[in-house]
This record gives C-alpha cells, sequence and structure tokens, in this order.
C-alpha cells in the first residue's frame, strides 16, 4: 500500500511538529534542572527534533512495509542512551566546582530524566503520525498528540520531599562545642569565631518521614546530598573552602528516623528553608519501598 | 576493596596545661598558654589548611582535613 506524496508530508511534518513540542515543554525553565544555558536547549531541542523525526518516519516506513525502518528505533534508542552518557559526564566534570556537590544519585536521576525526554518526543511522534494515517485528518492527529503530551506528564511526574516528608523548622543549641539539634549532635565547633556564626546564621529542620518506605529512602545519602546541594544553591552558603566548619550537614536521628539539616546560609530565611527543601525532588532511583516485603512490614508493625 | 583517606588530623593545639592529654604521633602538637591563644592559633592554622577544628574539651583543639 502506498501513501500519496501530499499525505504523507501531512503525516511527518504533523508527527516532527507534535514530538518537538513535546520536547520543547519538556526544556521549561526550572532552576533545578540543567541546562540553564542556551547552547544547552539549542543541544537538547536538536536532539528532540532528531527523536521526533524518528518517531514520526517510523510510522509510514511500517505501513509500507519498509520493516527495517524498525532497526533505526533501535539505532535511536542508543543515541539517547548516549545522551544520558553525554549528560553524566558532564555533570560529574562539574562536580568539582560545586561547594556543595549534586552527588552521585541525583546526576544519575537528572541524566535518566533526560534520556527519558527524548523517548517521550519520539513516543509522541509516531502516535501523532499514526493518527493522522488513520484519520486522516490533520486536526485529529494533533489532537492526539496533544492528548499524548498532556498524558505524558503522569509518566514523567517525580515525587518531591514534600509528598514523602514533613519539613518542619527547628533550632540549633550549643552544648560547649557541640552542635546539637533536638539533642542530636551534628559537629563539634572548635573554633568561638564559627560557633557565633552558626549561631547567628544557622537555620536546622527536621524532614520527618510519612511512613516506612519513606523513613528507608530519606536516609539514602544521595537524596540528602541532593538536598544540601539545592538549599545551598537557592540561599547561599557562608561557608568558604577555608571554613569547612560552616559545611551544611545533614544527620539522622536515630531514636525516630528524623534527618536533621543544618545550613549556614546568607540569607537565614527559615520559611524559604523549608519551602526549598520541600521542593527538593525525592530521587526516584534511590527511593526504596520496603512497604512491599513481608519481611519488613512485620519488623515495623 | 578499596581503602580511602576521609579525614586525618593535620595538626593539634594544646593548653600547655593539657600536656599529659596529648602524645606524639603523625601531627604537630603546638602547645600554647591560654584559650584565647588556642583559638587564634587554631583559626590561622584553619584557614591555612582549610580544616575544620574540633574541641575536645579537655584543652585540645584538633585539626581535622576531610577529603
Amino acid at each position: 500500500m502506498s501513501i500519496n506524496h501530499e499525505f504523507y508530508i501531512n503525516i511527518v511534518v504533523c508527527g516532527i511538529a507534535l514530538g518537538t513540542l513535546a520536547r520543547f515543554i519538556y526544556l521549561r525553565v526550572d532552576y533545578r534542572q540543567y541546562p540553564t544555558y542556551p547552547q544547552g536547549y539549542m543541544t537538547h531541542l536538536t536532539l528532540g527534533i532528531i527523536s521526533a523525526a524518528l518517531g514520526a518516519f517510523s510510522v509510514p516506513a511500517l505501513i509500507e512495509k519498509q520493516y527495517t525502518a524498525v532497526t533505526f528505533l533501535a539505532l535511536a534508542a542508543q543515541q539517547f542512551k548516549e545522551v544520558r552518557e553525554i549528560e553524566r559526564a558532564s555533570l560529574e566534570k562539574m562536580e568539582a566546582t560545586e561547594l556543595v556537590p549534586r552527588g552521585a544519585a541525583y546526576i544519575e536521576n537528572i541524566a535518566k530524566i533526560f534520556e527519558a525526554r527524548n523517548y517521550i518526543a519520539m513516543a509522541v511522534a509516531a502516535l501523532t503520525s499514526l493518527a493522522v494515517y488513520l484519520s486522516k485528518s490533520v486536526i485529529i492527529g494533533t489532537i492526539v498528540g496533544g492528548l499524548a503530551i498532556y498524558l505524558s506528564r503522569y509518566v514523567m511526574k517525580i515525587a518531591y520531599i514534600r509528598d514523602i516528608a514533613e519539613v518542619l523548622p527547628s533550632k540549633i543549641v550549643f552544648k560547649g562545642p557541640l552542635l546539637c539539634v533536638e539533642d542530636v549532635v551534628l559537629a563539634d565547633i572548635g573554633l568561638k569565631e564559627g560557633r557565633e556564626i552558626i549561631e547567628k546564621f544557622g537555620m536546622a529542620v527536621i524532614i520527618r518521614p510519612k511512613g516506612l518506605d519513606s523513613l528507608i529512602s530519606i536516609n539514602n545519602l544521595g537524596i540528602r546530598q541532593a538536598i544540601l546541594h539545592e538549599a545551598a544553591n537557592q540561599l547561599g552558603l557562608k561557608m568558604n573552602i577555608d571554613t569547612p566548619e560552616l559545611a551544611p550537614l545533614t544527620m539522622n536521628n536515630n531514636e525516630n528516623g528524623d534527618i536533621i539539616v543544618v545550613m549556614v546560609a546568607m540569607k537565614p530565611d527559615i520559611d524559604a528553608f523549608v519551602e526549598i527543601i520541600k521542593n527538593v525532588p525525592a530521587i526516584e532511583t534511590v527511593r526504596k519501598y520496603p512497604s512491599k516485603s513481608r519481611g519488613a512490614r512485620k519488623a515495623f508493625n | 576493596m578499596e581503602v580511602h583517606v576521609t579525614g586525618y588530623i593535620i595538626a593539634i593545639v594544646a593548653l600547655r596545661k593539657a600536656k599529659d592529654n596529648v602524645s606524639s604521633g603523625t601531627a604537630p602538637i603546638i602547645y600554647v598558654e591560654n584559650e584565647e591563644e588556642q583559638q587564634k592559633l587554631s583559626m590561622y592554622l584553619s584557614r591555612i589548611f582549610k580544616a575544620a577544628v574540633h574541641d575536645l574539651e579537655n584543652g585540645v583543639f584538633i585539626l581535622v582535613k576531610q577529603y
């Protein structure tokens, strides 16, 4: 069966347009996700167009019995895996320049999201061109594509700290040189000068997990590092490389599983601090679900 | 298994009267006369070596560098 030229163009152009739109929407400005610079946008948009084109061309190719087109999709998957590698490599290279590094878990999470976004572009494009072909109408195809973009948000949905835990403001208390929050010792600050700065500009919050799953997840060092990175990068640190005593800290309260976060910020605004921590992504790749295990349920009940 | 050094003592700043609380090791021990001098000296060393100062509360301060 062959498709006439004009219809072919309609199918492909519609698919590419909607697929690229999907990628563009996921490229929205987000303080949290890199890229934040124009070149990064260009790179990812171009890759988005390529993946959309692959998706869009796959449908007419299959209809015309060009089954080898499937191998191109496999090639595309390989390509997107490389996107992940590139993201990971570049973020890892920048780690050394960060006062508070992102941590391996956070980097892995970002890289995976970037890979997945290309698949979304490809899937939306394929679905759109299929809809155009079946309905023989560009408008219906566009509607289906738009719906696919909307629904893809559910696939790409990520959880935040606010979904798995409560974030409560707390107070720093010094017991001699010991920095304590709620009777948990976080550090030993020897310098009087450091203690004064921490008393003046230090903030403490408690992250109280909502259930068994979040209790285990929040204890992961990767999530804790991501929290520190986000908070430090949004409120600014008093710390410098020669004042390691002002570095932000996390510690778990071994009595109830709370996580305590202490930070000495340029602007010690506790409400902002709580808000920022609530909006840190609860990294999906390191989250655990022990509530699905019978043994764990027994142990914690 | 790989073994990493995650932190080590760069220097020890001790009060002269707490001399019995420290003995020789890998780190140099610096004796000071009073607590004010101890604070000042450990602050200088902390800034030089980018190390954190920890108070052991027995007249001994240790400077620990983390990696």
